[in-house]
């Protein structure tokens, strides 16, 4: 039913559930993982401190990638820098993921409250089916 | 599958609404989804409740005392503008489910 499906992960501590959950999801889905680690840096950020960001964040979703292959998946891994959100939406449509598997909360508990957290943004954007673990 | 039927607040105060009618087409919708399950192979059980206001607050309840691990639903809203400003159903669901939540874009 799926093919691939994109995982945007940013390192929190609701990260783990979200992998182990993809990942199980996949495996019975038999679809491709593909985490993704958007870099967000105002726009007053310089090309080498965003390079900087770059390097310290790809781990992230290395790991992630690293994690899901052990399971005997297709998995890759990415980073991307731009509004978390726009970027995630707009990769999958680019790229014609037909899934995004993404955690309700991250880094951003208290935000959402005001401005809606990536997660709302992307379920409301996207045009494939939003897994939203919880 | 599920169907929440949401009766109207009264429009005359103390007049309650009877809710027989759209108790059956809400029946209607479900039967019917029922049928499109069963056609592909999949049996379904059907719920049909009747509650007023945001559906997604019985629907998020229904998945708690039953214990579903998994809700899929539509994330319809007839555009973006309304969606964002009214919220929807689907909102209040993946805000408030105990479990995951896949949402399909119509």
């Amino acid at each position: 039913m799926f093919q691939k499906g994109l995982v945007p992960v940013d390192g929190s501590p609701y990260m783990p559930g979200l992998v182990a959950y993809a990942i199980a999801f996949a495996k019975k889905a038999g679809c491709s993982l593909t985490f993704v680690y958007v870099v967000n840096m105002p726009p007053t950020a310089s090309a080498s401190d965003i390079e900087k960001q770059k390097a310290a964040s790809m781990k992230i979703p290395e790991e992630c990638k690293g994690k899901a292959a052990g399971e005997g998946l297709s998995a890759s891994s990415r980073i991307e820098v731009g509004s978390p959100a726009e970027t995630i939406v707009n990769i999958a449509e680019r790229e014609k993921f037909d899934l995004i598997i993404i955690a309700s909360r991250g880094y951003s508990r208290l935000r959402r409250l005001i401005v809606g957290s990536v997660a709302d943004q992307v379920m409301k954007l996207a045009s494939c089916p939003v897994l939203v673990f919880r | 599958m599920v169907h929440v039927v949401i009766l109207p607040a009264s429009m005359e105060p103390g007049v309650p609404i009877d809710p027989t009618p759209l108790e059956q087409a809400g029946a209607r919708i479900l039967e019917a989804a029922q049928k499109t399950s069963e056609e592909e192979g999949c049996k379904a059980e059907g719920i049909l409740e009747t509650d007023f206001g945001n559906a997604g607050h019985r629907i998020v309840r229904i998945a708690q005392e039953k214990g579903f691990t998994l809700i899929v639903i539509g994330a319809r809203g007839k555009s973006k503008i309304a969606n964002l400003l009214l919220g929807s159903v689907c909102d209040v669901v993946a805000h408030n489910a105990p479990c995951p939540v896949l949402i399909v874009h119509p």
